[in-house]
């Protein structure tokens, strides 16, 4: 015998799904924005190179110069001279003289010759062939660019899960009991600073910045930097543990733990108008990572294009040369702010409702 | 300067809550005009550069100074002390350092002091700088540098907004925005490939080179000027890009906003109400985060590129005056390698990046709120007393009794139930404003979904509760995942959140439900609706061990349930709120007798006035029950204010033919919550004639003006004469003269809308000598307001609608139009009635 169940259909049981649906259809569209942004933007970095490979600045090479420890040595030389000056009982003329004698050994000191070549347009062909050629400098700008993004866009979406996770630690300290609460409290505590003093560490190493032979790698660590530069990820943390928006009590009033999901989203969407203004220094910080990395000796990965990039455009032997291999460095910074720009900007789409009523 | 005049000065540059920006505006007035100075003395290898630079720091200050002192004209004082504050201070202490090691080091940020040097009055040992401080100073000076760029900026938009240039304003915001996307690596990279041969950077290369003879002549900062100012104009854009974009929100949020069209109403130049309101008193702080992160930000930029550029510096190639060429003073090992970093760079590196943390820091803490507390039968915020002989939460009655809270406006009820609120652990507090409620960004969906997670089926509740309520957009919106809940009505709002919390109590028996006037913005069916809900939770027989308790004016919510379970032998309990003191009464009302109150003191005497209002009110109320809605018997012409199509909502309404405004008359505006009655007094008030001058009187000013705006600027026109203050004070209900220097947020919102509503009669009593009409537009006055108040605006409103010879008029948009159109009509004034319809109509 088959038991038939009435189960009486609530006008509301499509509920679920349809919040569903409509959250799978907002991070879909988010998505396809968000690659189509993309996409754009590498064809905006492909228009630029094309017009600078429209002209042939092919000049002659610059003499070879003495090496940099030489100058290096002799600046360091000189700086030593000077600080023991101030302890001798010699008087400041014959200091001076001192410094003057020292000075007459210096290696010769020149700036690299200038380019008389004058620019000439070519075709459209040899430009192109100019920018798809294997080593050419459109393809080291957009690997450099290709390499530094998910740096980016790493560092951003840890900063939007610190301040979710630091909204639902300052609400879970109220909403457990007893014992529980001072454990939460406890927790709260360790994973504050977690998420505020920990990313911070790495910018007080000065090592990390003046030393040639470090770096933070290509993981865990130079994401941590990346979002730590500028506050950025302790910055959305902190304002979210520290918020005292009124709903965030009335949400944890209203559904208890099961609010705390509501709560993370909302401090996420929060964190989004402090992100914003901080992308153009989070790109930064995400090409000052790869390019490190290019500079480390001890490390055997690929250079990141960018690093060498900067290197070519401050010993190209023309000044257009130099402001071409600029103008792409420059579009690869701007095609990163682009898309750390909209990747906040989708998230914020992604996260809340439309602004305005359809 | 006296110490006396130093802290005037002080205090008035940097007044309290905005310090940090005060003291950066200081600092750059005085570096730019001190150097602007020094330029005359001296022999400056760079001078057009060097007086750009000093230019830019001078400008952008005084635009900052003036921004301040601009804002802090008639502002309200706020003391209070936030951790921001100290963690500001604290990195602009670090600062400080950095610039008074230099000083002491190298004579450098003191013009007077370089004047010595340059003729010759110091010690020539003073010729071997150190390289450091000037470093730190380098780097500083960029981000000053920038935040001046990005405040000059800031001061274009508002010129290009003031002019209503909007072309140019777009053409600028493009540019700056491309200009500003590009980070300051790549712009000082493009600098140096173009400039760094022929001028700018030689001489920051070669002073680093040490060469004697040179180092004379490029000693200073400003002799290294031209790399300032290339890499402050660049760091400056990015900044200026983000203030712009900010500054574009600020006038669309402002523009939208009621005091906006308030502030037009009064005369005030749109970019003067964005400057004070919008910009100031709203959005200071965010204002000030902005400018200083961006500083710190520019900071540890400066470093990190320039970090990155040196690190990749061919033979040859220039370095530049910041923490970035530390790497090439250190010199290389015998093995190649580069020594280590000797400690005075690391300090300095230690010091410059806490500095700028800490500024970056200090911008997330949100502004203190005074702290709300009962404690001893005593109710503060902060350090007011607002009440004693309060008892604590634990006295409450368990339901099935009632526990009311009572008293005048601003008698501190909305502040008692969130002191009692926090004092429960199973308790929810339904605030008075929805908006603290419920979040903009989320949809009707989401609220469903959130209901639903609270407990199984609690959706299928809420939308039964909304079905209650015959509210079938609201139901419709649950199935909305896109619409936000920020673009309901207020009443609607409301409604949502009330039925969140009846559906939450329904739930759990256990759960103490605090309703805060839950029906201030429902129209008389809803309100009905409602009471029936809310007195479900009150059987005869509870088994919970919870209670319920509610602050309401309305005199619907009291008739209809205080003392209405006296057949179960019930009690209500009333807690009234009168001049610093709490009274307690309980209430029966034996069926078919009038409610007898009991309390251990006699009814004070505010108790009893409000008492009589009531009863007045509903007497209106009743009087007018049984009348059909009609429209005025008098047929003469009036004027026309609104086309004859109007879109609430995004749908098109046609308007009647006969909305028409004649003087001496009153129309009252009536129709279900959301049906776009506010939409249409805005309408009215944005397209008035010439000849009509026209005063608003907006549902919520607490929300409209910013919270810190003082309540004489609220007020708008201040009372001059003896006259003119008497009648303030017969409108307001009592003097003012105390208030006036208090913000706005400090005020109750019954207190608020009384204000505004005093102000505005004042205002267009004063203007419109030459005025056809005197029109007061009123969006629901007696929302937030005690019976007593009620009654007594009620009654001036229609004295003043009688004594205006027909030369006023006014639009009353009302939730109990039946009260208002029963004390008009018995009044004698001439009353029309508009109602909204749903729908084309």
């Amino acid at each position: 015998m088959t038991r038939v169940h009435a189960v009486e259909e609530a006008p509301t049981d499509g509920l679920g799904r349809l919040a569903a649906s409509a959250a799978a259809v907002k991070i879909a569209a988010s998505a396809l924005r968000f690659l189509a942004a993309g996409a754009v933007s590498f064809a905006g970095l492909l228009v630029v190179a094309l017009l600078l490979s429209s002209f042939d600045r092919t000049g002659a090479r610059e003499p070879t110069q003495t090496s940099a420890s030489a100058y290096l040595d002799f600046d360091l030389a000189v700086l030593r001279a000077l600080a023991d000056r101030g302890l001798a009982p010699s008087s400041p003329a014959e200091a001076e003289r001192g410094a003057l004698g020292l000075w007459a050994q210096r290696p010769d000191w020149q700036l690299p010759g200038m380019s008389g070549a004058t620019p000439r347009l070519v075709g459209p062909g040899e430009a192109w062939a100019a920018v798809a050629s294997e080593r050419s400098h459109f393809r080291t700008a957009a690997r450099g660019a290709a390499s530094a993004l998910p740096f980016l866009l790493a560092a951003l979406a840890i900063s939007l899960l610190a301040a979710a996770f630091a909204a639902v630690l300052a609400r879970a300290r109220d909403l457990f009991p007893g014992r529980s609460r001072r454990i939460a409290l406890a927790a709260a505590t360790a994973g504050l600073c977690a998420l505020v003093v920990y990313p911070l560490l790495p910018l007080f190493n000065s090592n990390l910045f003046y030393d040639r032979t470090r770096s933070l790698g290509l993981g865990v660590a130079a994401v941590l930097f990346v979002a730590a530069f500028a506050g950025a990820m302790p910055g959305a943390a902190a304002r979210a543990y520290l918020a005292n928006h009124p709903h965030a009590q009335h949400l944890a009033d209203l559904g208890g733990r099961r609010s705390l999901f509501t709560i993370a989203r909302l401090a996420a969407l929060d964190a989004v108008e402090w992100l914003l203004p901080l992308v153009p220094a989070l790109a930064a910080a995400a090409v000052f990572v790869c390019a490190k990395e290019d500079q480390d000796p001890a490390s055997s990965g690929n250079a990141s294009g960018l690093g060498a990039l900067i290197r070519a455009a401050m010993s190209e032997p023309s000044v257009a040369e130099r402001i071409g291999s600029c103008a792409l460095v420059a579009g690869a910074l701007v095609v990163l702010w682009y898309l750390g720009h909209r990747f906040l900007l989708e998230a914020r789409e992604s996260l809340g409702a439309q602004r305005s009523a359809p | 300067m006296s110490r006396e005049r130093l802290a005037a000065f002080f205090r008035r540059h940097c007044p309290p809550g905005f310090r940090a920006m005060g003291a950066v505006a200081i600092v750059l007035c005085a570096l730019g005009f001190a150097q602007m100075a020094a330029l005359a003395v001296r022999d400056e290898p760079h001078p057009v550069f060097a007086a750009a630079l000093a230019l830019l720091l001078a400008s952008g200050g005084a635009v900052l100074v003036i921004f301040v002192r601009r804002g802090t004209a008639s502002a309200a004082s706020f003391s209070e002390r936030s951790p921001g504050g100290a963690f500001a201070t604290a990195a602009l202490v670090l600062f400080a350092c950095g610039a008074v090691a230099v000083l002491f080091s190298t004579g450098i940020f003191f013009p007077a002091r370089m004047t010595l040097f340059w003729v010759g009055t110091l010690s020539a040992a003073r010729l071997g700088e150190p390289a450091l401080p000037m470093m730190l100073a380098g780097t500083c000076l960029v981000g000053l540098g920038a935040v001046a760029t990005a405040v000059l900026c800031g001061a274009l938009w508002l010129l290009f907004y003031a002019q209503g240039r909007t072309g140019a304003s777009r053409v600028t915001s493009a540019l700056l925005s491309f200009a500003g996307a590009v980070p300051y690596v790549a712009f000082a990279l493009v600098v140096r490939a173009i400039f760094c041969p022929p001028v700018a950077f030689l001489a920051a290369g070669r002073w680093l080179a040490l060469r004697p003879d040179d180092q004379l002549a490029y000693r200073s900062l400003f002799g290294m000027a031209p790399g300032l100012f290339t890499a402050s104009i660049a760091l400056g854009l990015c900044l200026g890009r983000g203030l712009w974009s900010f500054l574009d929100q600020v006038r669309e949020a402002e523009e939208k906003s009621d005091s906006f069209l308030a502030g037009t109403l009064r005369g005030q130049k749109p970019w003067a109400i964005v400057l004070r309101q919008g910009l100031w008193l709203r959005r200071r702080r965010d204002v000030g985060a902005l400018l200083l992160g961006g500083f710190a930000a520019a900071v540890l930029i400066d470093i990190l590129s320039n970090t990155l550029i040196d690190s990749f510096r061919p033979p040859g190639f220039p370095t530049y005056p910041s923490l970035g060429a530390a790497l090439f003073l250190r010199g290389i090992g015998a093995d190649g390698a580069p020594l280590p970093l000797a400690g005075d760079l690391r300090v300095a590196h230690l010091l410059v990046v806490l500095a700028a943390v800490l500024l970056l820091v200090a911008q997330t803490f949100p502004r203190s709120l005074a702290s709300i507390a009962l404690r001893s039968g005593s109710l503060r915020v902060g350090a007011k007393l607002l009440a004693n002989g309060v008892a604590s939460s634990h006295g409450l009655p368990p339901r099935p009794s009632l526990q009311w809270v009572l008293g005048t406006s601003g008698s501190g009820k909305s502040t008692l139930l969130k002191a009692w609120s926090r004092e429960m652990r199973n308790a929810m507090l339904v605030p008075q404003d929805p908006d603290e409620a419920l979040p903009a960004a989320l949809s009707g969906t989401d609220v469903g979904r959130l209901a639903a997670r609270a407990s199984v089926r609690e959706d299928r509740v809420l939308w039964d509760f909304l079905g209650r309520l015959d509210d079938g957009r609201l139901q419709r919106s649950l199935f909305d995942p896109f619409t936000p809940v920020s673009s309901f009505s207020r009443g609607e709002r409301q409604r949502l959140v009330v039925c969140l919390a009846l559906a939450r109590a329904r739930r759990d028996p256990d759960c103490t439900l605090l309703f805060d006037e839950p029906t201030s913005g429902q129209d008389s069916s809803r309100t009905r609706a409602l009471l029936d809900c809310v007195r479900e939770l009150l059987p005869a027989q509870f088994a919970g061990a919870s209670s319920l308790v509610l602050a309401a004016h309305d005199p619907e919510s009291l008739d209809a349930l205080l003392g209405d379970r006296a057949g179960d032998a019930v009690p209500d309990h009333v807690l009234w709120l009168e001049d610093g003191r709490a009274h307690e009464f309980t209430v029966r009302a034996p069926s078919g007798e009038a409610r007898r109150w009991a309390g251990a003191t006699a009814q004070p005497s505010g108790l009893q006035g409000y008492l009589h209002a009531m009863t007045t009110l509903l007497d209106a109320r009743n009087a007018t029950s049984g009348d059909r809605p009609r429209r005025s018997e008098r047929r003469q012409s009036g004027l026309r204010l609104l086309r004859s199509r109007l879109a609430i909502g995004g749908k098109p309404y046609a308007i009647s033919p006969e909305t028409v405004v004649r003087g001496g008359e009153l129309f009252v505006l009536h129709g279900a919550s959301g049906s776009g009655k506010s939409t249409l007094v805005r309408a009215i008030a944005g397209r008035r004639p010439a000849s009509i001058e026209v005063g608003y009187v907006m549902q919520d000013p607490g929300r409209a003006f910013p919270a810190e705006m003082p309540v004489e600027e609220v007020l708008g026109a201040l009372p001059g004469s003896a006259s003119e203050r008497d009648r303030v004070r017969r409108w307001f209900g009592a003097p003012l003269e105390e208030m006036l220097a208090r913000p706005v947020c400090a005020l109750s919102e019954g207190e608020r809308q009384r204000v505004v509503f005093a102000g505005e009669v004042l205002r267009i009593e004063r203007a419109s000598r030459h005025a056809r009409l005197r029109l007061l537009l009123l969006d629901e006055p007696f929302g937030a307001v005690d019976p007593s108040a009620h009654l007594r605006l009620m009654n001036l409103l229609l004295g003043w609608l009688g004594e205006s010879e027909g030369q006023s008029a006014a639009v009353l948009v009302s939730h109990s139009p039946k009260m208002d159109l029963g004390l008009a009509r018995a009044s004698g004034i001439p009353v029309t009635e508009w109602t909204i319809d749903n729908g084309e109509g």
